[in-house]
C-alpha cells in the first residue's frame, strides 16, 4: 500500500513531525485522518501552512480508509489525533499493520505510561482491541529515540490503568 | 529598565524563550514587559488555556514571538488569536530579532511595527566564509 507509516499524535502536524518524522519515513504526502479537521476549513489551512513543503491531504477517518487500499505512489504518512480515531480506522476496515504512538499528552483521567504517552482507561481498551486486531503498536516520540513495544507491554501486564501513575504532563 | 513598545510574549519550545530573554538581559540590562510561555510539550489545550489567559491580561496590541512557524507554539498562537487583529504573531524568532523589538523607533501603527520587526528578523541572518562575508 502507499501508506508508509501511521502515527497517533495529539498535535498532528508540528515540529517533531515536520523536522524528524517526515524525512525518516520518506513520505511524499501527509494524510490527516480527523473528522473535526476535515470539517473546519480554517483549521485545515492552519495545518496545511504548518507542513512546510510536504503536501497535506485531510479526510475524515472513514474516508481515510481508502488511503490504505491505494497501491504505489504517493508515499503517504498518515496522522491521527487519538487512539479512538485509530481504532475507528481499523474497525472501518483499514489494513493498518503498524502504528507509532507519540505525543498523546496528559488530559483529564489520563495516566502516565511514558513521558509522551498518557492513557485513559478508554485508551487502554482501544490498545487491547488494536492488539487483538493484529496491529503492531510502537511508542516512540521521535525517530532518534528508542521504540517501546506496546503489544509486549500489554501482554506483560504493564499497561493496567489502575497500576499506572497519575500525573501531569 | 527597558520596556518593549507593546507587551511581548516569547512563546517557544523548551528553554528557548527564557534563553533569549536571559541573553537579551545580558546585553540590554533589566527588561520588563516581556513574558515567556513554554509550549511544544504537554497537552495542547493546557498550553492554549495559558496563552488565552495571558491575552486576557494584556489588552491592546501585543506581540507574540514564536520559534518554528510550523511548530505547535505558532499554531496555538494563531489558533487562539484568530480574529484578533491586535495580536501580532511573528515566527522564526532569534536573538537579533528580539533585540530589534527594543531598538525600534516610533511606528505609525501596529502593522507597521510588525512589518519592521519581521524585516529585521529576516535581515539578521548573515553568512561568513573564512571570516569574510560570503
Amino acid at each position: 500500500v502507499s501508506v508508509v507509516a501511521t502515527r497517533v499524535d495529539g498535535r498532528l502536524v508540528h515540529g517533531q513531525v515536520v523536522v524528524a518524522w517526515v524525512p525518516a519515513v520518506r513520505c511524499d504526502r501527509l494524510g490527516i485522518a480527523d473528522d473535526a479537521l476535515a470539517g473546519d476549513s480554517w483549521e485545515k489551512d492552519l495545518v496545511e501552512s504548518a507542513s512546510e513543503d510536504t503536501p497535506v491531504d485531510v479526510a475524515s477517518v472513514a474516508e481515510a480508509v481508502s488511503w490504505y487500499r491505494e497501491e504505489g505512489l504517493p508515499r503517504r504518512f498518515v496522522l491521527l489525533r487519538s487512539l479512538a480515531s485509530l481504532l475507528e480506522l481499523v474497525r472501518a476496515g483499514a489494513p493498518v499493520p503498524e502504528a507509532v504512538l507519540g505525543g498523546i499528552h496528559h488530559r483529564t483521567g489520563a495516566r502516565r505510561f511514558l513521558a509522551y504517552l498518557y492513557l485513559t482507561r478508554a485508551d487502554i481498551e482501544a490498545l487491547r482491541e488494536l492488539d487483538r486486531a493484529g496491529v503492531r503498536l510502537i511508542a516512540r516520540d521521535v525517530p532518534g529515540n528508542p521504540a517501546v513495544d506496546v503489544n509486549r507491554a500489554l501482554a506483560e501486564g504493564r499497561l493496567e490503568y489502575d497500576q499506572l501513575p497519575a500525573g501531569t504532563s | 529598565m527597558i520596556r518593549p513598545p507593546v507587551p511581548v510574549l516569547l512563546f517557544t519550545h523548551a528553554g528557548l524563550g527564557n534563553g533569549i530573554l536571559e541573553a537579551a538581559r545580558s546585553i540590554l540590562g533589566e527588561i520588563e514587559g516581556v513574558d515567556v510561555l513554554v509550549g511544544g510539550c504537554g497537552a495542547v489545550e493546557e498550553t492554549e488555556d495559558r496563552f488565552a489567559a495571558w491575552l486576557e491580561d494584556h489588552q491592546g496590541p501585543v506581540l507574540v514571538l514564536t520559534d518554528l512557524g510550523f511548530g505547535s507554539c505558532c499554531q496555538s498562537a494563531r489558533r487562539v488569536s484568530r480574529g484578533r487583529e491586535n495580536v501580532g504573531v511573528i515566527a522564526g524568532i532569534n536573538l537579533p530579532a528580539f533585540l530589534a523589538v527594543f531598538r525600534t523607533g516610533p511606528h505609525e501603527d501596529f502593522p507597521a511595527l510588525m512589518a519592521h520587526l519581521a524585516e529585521r528578523a529576516r535581515q539578521s541572518v548573515e553568512v561568513y566564509r573564512g571570516g569574510s562575508p560570503a
